[in-house]
């Protein structure tokens, strides 16, 4: 099997040609679950090697080929929900390979690129069907297209998108398509990879073109009035809305390994049904999924899913229950519920990062915050293993905001571990150096116009740990002289004060510690709402109101990641990333705080085929790429 | 007379109603930002994200960037003259699939409870109001009391750790696993009914307290008067004359109550229904304010105040119907 790395399009010829591992079963060895034998029997089926396209993809099990049967019980949440995505909903046009050092593709046989990155090949697998036994080919992707177009109806995902416009898709044959790009576009294929929200990497797979139609106005004439009537909504684009969605409309057409056949909202379960016509099977020609059916009890308060796991009622999870103060509970009723817990590895580039806002509207604040060494002599004055003892039981390591040792291709050692160590004396006499030796009668230093520094700490109230540290971290501040006051409010509220550029100093939590600094750099470039550091850079970058021209670094930092991202070499993208991760280093935006050491899921110890250890980071969709279709119980049942 | 009456009820409704809608609408746009911004907050609460770009999307397809007059507008028009409620944010479903679906099992839960509260509560009301300060007396106000006093999510909490515990029942939701998705059998109804308990006592454990304090404090009030000694006077059994006379004043409270049942039968013990995971309506109710997801929200406020209202006016037509002193007014 050749693997090919998302961004590694530097082959000799310099293009780039992904293709999922060959065929290596022939078509009659193909075998099915033993239901759906008994309905090909019966005749109500078409036997399995008619339902498999011609090259299925092939799954190579983590731990041993797999029996049928089951039923994976798991848990939701009502709204907002990811965790039904990540296990049944992630099948895309590529997924994240196991490992996460790349993609690879999963619904198309193969993709294709040509040296900058402006055209990219797909070709989808012949004879490949929908869960109801219809085509699926390059009509469905078209269909996709037309939808991104329509004004009315979701728009291009980011990844289809440049800043000259979006990409064009065109039809090759029935089974191959092309995406032209105006300019470069490096990110399409990772962009492809992730789950995210309603527009995500599934978005051209969305529409089965022979089910959608009727909801579309273009293409039904005849009853669509009678069908938004029906279905108690007021406009058609509101019914198509409704029905793209498979989590609320089980009608829909999947290409998943489940169906969903009861949706959210009717009752308190949500289950996926075994796809008769999935288009992957195991090593030794089994198709797949190997377990019969999911079941996610929806719950409001996740203290229920917790009673039931410790009852041995949930099969697999690392959503929802999997916190720290969880662990204890979760590891005394491991024998009674018969699980056990496995890796979850944790990427975020620090739990507790606090931006300074270098571009803050009052002058006298901004020289301050602006200033280098008062936030590294800031960094100095936190006691970091004080706060991983008392508010994370421990379980953190002292951090600087950076990409994590584990992914050395972007480590930067100083950015990581730069102004680390808990040193009051040493924070003293920066800051006297740095300007502000003169303090008033309470001992506050004073500023620039002579009076007391004073900065508002601004914390969201939903993460109570947050909360914990920032009351702390104030209190070392306070410790040198400076008046920080912390800020708890809402967190819709920091949004818009930071959106607003209205803030001194705001506590994050950011992702960026291994691949998904490729994806989400912003604690160390403003490419983002969120780099509270400099909003009014990021708004320069992207051309909207209340811009600021950044420093002249910055700027660089800016072209950096542009030019990282129309690049298709991926050692030419280390490179730049890591001139650019330097540059942050030297510039040192943010404090960090700490990062966590590691999480947790349970799985039954009746349940294979889960890996020991999972990438945890949202970006890269756990446990999806790890192949849920492959994961099986112990003889085919859940109690043995 | 009455048909008078009941008609010029109705017309006063009409105001009232406006300014609800207009008072619940602006209550949902109190707080700071928007559901996008719930929304992104919950995203990144997880570690996710979302465009810049989507969201201007998003906002211009909820038509958030109207404004807020055209919301109210938009909305209240939809009720008015299509019945249509909105669109729900949160859930991306009409606002009516999503209250309808659950209204079944709350008025289940609710007139369960209120049963129960009712059979209980009133004949140890009596029986405490005329056993003043007896032993039961003591032994009853002590219980209920103590069940005023323990805050219903923890009494659900513990309850639900007994059901697992003690009866080895599956616990959550209002049916065990092989019975949820089930077509409704013999079965069925003894599985429901045997997780039924447990939101019906926590649910009613409260209200039983207070009704029972109302009922004695009323009794009392009326068993000194002169016309219990009368009718006592001239012979009437104990018990016919407890019955027919101060009873029947004491009722008066428990039937204006009425008109606060009813909408407690549909918003009812958001808390306890997060807790237990009950698929009723009063969690949907909190998760909507919460998300600012405003015509779920709005929707919500509207037709809980539409069922105060009818309530208050059913409580007062049961009360001249119950006592004949009171007069329309």
């Amino acid at each position: 099997m050749v693997r090919f790395r998302s961004g590694l399009f530097g082959l000799a010829a310099g293009a780039l040609l992904m293709t999922a591992s060959p065929t290596a079963v022939f078509a009659q060895d193909y075998s099915e679950a033993p239901a759906l034998s008994a309905l090909v029997a019966a005749g109500d089926l078409p036997p399995v090697d008619e339902r498999l396209p011609a090259n299925p993809r092939v799954l190579e099990p983590v731990d041993s080929v797999g029996v049928y049967g089951g039923t994976w019980r798991t848990g939701a949440r009502e709204s907002a929900e990811t965790w039904t995505l990540r296990t049944v909903g992630y099948d895309h046009m590529v997924h994240w390979l196991p490992d996460w050092s790349g993609v690879v593709p999963n619904i198309a046989e193969s993709v294709e690129a040509n040296n900058d990155a402006t055209v990219y090949t797909f070709t989808l697998r012949e004879g490949m069907r929908w869960s109801d036994g219809e085509p699926f080919d390059v009509d469905d992707i078209l269909f996709a297209y037309e939808v991104f177009q329509h004004e009315d109806l979701a728009g291009f995902p980011a990844y289809l998108r440049t800043g000259e416009g979006p990409g064009v898709i065109e039809r090759v044959d029935d089974h191959t398509f092309t995406v032209t790009f105006p300019v470069p576009n490096a990110g399409l294929l990772t962009g492809m990879a992730q789950v995210t929200t309603a527009i995500g990497g599934d978005a051209l797979t969305l529409y089965p073109e022979h089910y959608m139609r009727q909801f579309h106005a273009d293409h039904n004439t005849d009853n669509l009035d009678e069908l938004v009537a029906d279905a108690g909504v007021s406009t058609w684009q509101e019914l198509f809305t409704l029905r793209t969605d498979l989590w609320l409309n089980s009608g829909k057409p999947t290409l998943n390994a489940w169906i969903v056949t009861t949706p959210f909202g009717e009752g308190t379960r949500v289950i996926a049904e075994r796809n008769p016509y999935y288009w992957k099977v195991d090593s030794a020609g089994n198709q797949l999924p190997y377990i019969d059916r999911v079941v996610f009890e929806v719950v409001q308060d996740p203290e229920v899913l917790l009673l039931k796991a410790i009852a041995g009622e949930i099969d697999m999870t690392a959503s929802h229950i999997n916190t720290v103060e969880n662990r204890a509970v979760l590891f005394d009723n491991m024998e009674r519920g018969n699980y056990d817990f496995f890796e979850v590895t944790p990427s975020d580039a620090n739990l507790a990062t606090y931006s300074f806002n270098q571009a803050h509207r009052d002058p006298v604040l901004r020289e301050v915050l602006q200033n280098h060494d008062f936030r590294a002599a800031l960094s100095h004055a936190i006691d970091r293993q004080e706060i991983i003892d008392l508010v994370f039981i421990g379980q953190g390591t002292p951090a600087q905001t950076a990409v994590l040792p584990g992914f050395p291709e972007l480590y930067n050692e100083q950015l990581a571990t730069q102004y680390l160590e808990y040193d009051v004396d040493r924070a003293n006499q920066m800051l006297d150096a740095a300007g502000f030796a003169d303090r008033d009668a309470d001992g506050y230093r004073l500023g620039p116009d002579g009076n007391p520094i004073r900065l508002s700490v601004l914390t969201r109230s939903d993460k109570q740990f947050m909360v914990d540290t920032t009351e702390m971290v104030v209190g070392y501040w306070q410790d040198v002289g400076i008046d920080a006051r912390m800020d708890v409010v809402e967190r819709s509220l920091v949004r818009q004060r930071k959106n607003a550029n209205e803030h001194d100093v705001i506590i994050e939590d950011f992702p960026g510690g291994n691949f998904d600094a490729y994806l989400r750099p912003t604690p160390w470039v403003p490419i983002h709402h969120n780099a509270a550091y400099g909003i009014p850079w990021f708004y320069w970058w992207q051309g909207n109101e209340g811009a600021e021209e950044p420093p002249a670094h910055v700027v660089r930092q800016l072209e950096l990641w542009d030019q990282m991202n129309a690049t298709v070499d991926q050692d030419q993208r280390a490179d730049l990333m890591r001139e650019m991760l330097q540059i942050a280093a030297d510039s040192f935006y943010t404090i960090g705080v700490v990062v966590p050491l590691s999480n947790y899921g349970i799985v039954s110890n009746r349940m294979h085929n889960v890996p020991d250890r999972i990438e945890g980071s949202y970006w890269f969709a756990p446990p999806g790429p790890t192949n849920p279709p492959t994961y099986y119980f112990v003889d085919g049942t859940n109690d043995g | 007379m009455l048909a008078r009456y009941i008609l010029k009820r109705l017309l006063y409704m009409v105001p009232t109603l406006i300014a609800i809608s207009v008072v619940a609408f602006a209550i949902v746009q109190l707080p700071p930002g928007d559901f996008l911004d719930t929304y992104i907050a919950t995203l990144e609460a997880e570690g996710g994200d979302i465009g810049s770009e989507e969201v201007e999307a998003l906002r211009r397809r909820y038509a958030l960037d109207q404004p807020i007059l055209v919301q109210y507008w938009n909305w209240i028009s939809g009720i008015v003259f299509r019945g249509d409620f909105g669109w729900s944010f949160q859930y991306q479903r009409p606002v009516a699939d999503i209250l309808w679906g659950r209204v079944g099992l709350t008025f289940v839960i609710s007139l369960a409870s209120m049963i129960l509260v009712y059979v209980v509560a009133f004949p140890i009301g009596v029986y405490s109001a005329i056993r003043k300060y007896s032993l039961g007396d003591y032994v009853f106000t002590f219980f209920g009391f103590l069940g005023l006093a323990i805050p219903n999510f923890m009494l659900a909490l513990v309850l639900m750790y007994v059901a697992l515990t003690v009866f080895g029942q599956s616990v959550g939701g209002l049916f065990s696993p092989e019975y949820a998705d089930a077509p409704w059998s013999w079965g069925k109804l003894v599985d429901l009914l045997a997780h039924l308990w447990i939101p019906v006592i926590i649910i009613g454990t409260a209200s039983t307290a207070g009704l029972i304090r109302v009922m004695r404090a009323n009794l009392l009030d009326e068993l000194n008067k002169p016309y219990v000694e009368t009718a006592r006077a001239k012979g009437v059994g104990e018990r016919t004359l407890l019955l027919r006379y101060p009873v029947r004043l004491a009722l008066n409270p428990f039937i204006s109550q009425v008109g606060w049942e009813l909408p407690a039968l549909v918003s009812g013990a958001a808390i306890t229904s997060i807790v237990l995971n009950l698929p009723t309506t009063g969690p949907v109710l909190l998760i909507a304010l919460r998300s600012q997801d405003m015509y779920l929200a709005g929707s919500f406020i509207m037709i809980l105040s539409v069922l105060t209202v009818i309530g208050t006016l059913l409580s007062d037509l049961l009360l001249v119907w119950l006592d004949p002193r009171i007069r329309y007014g």
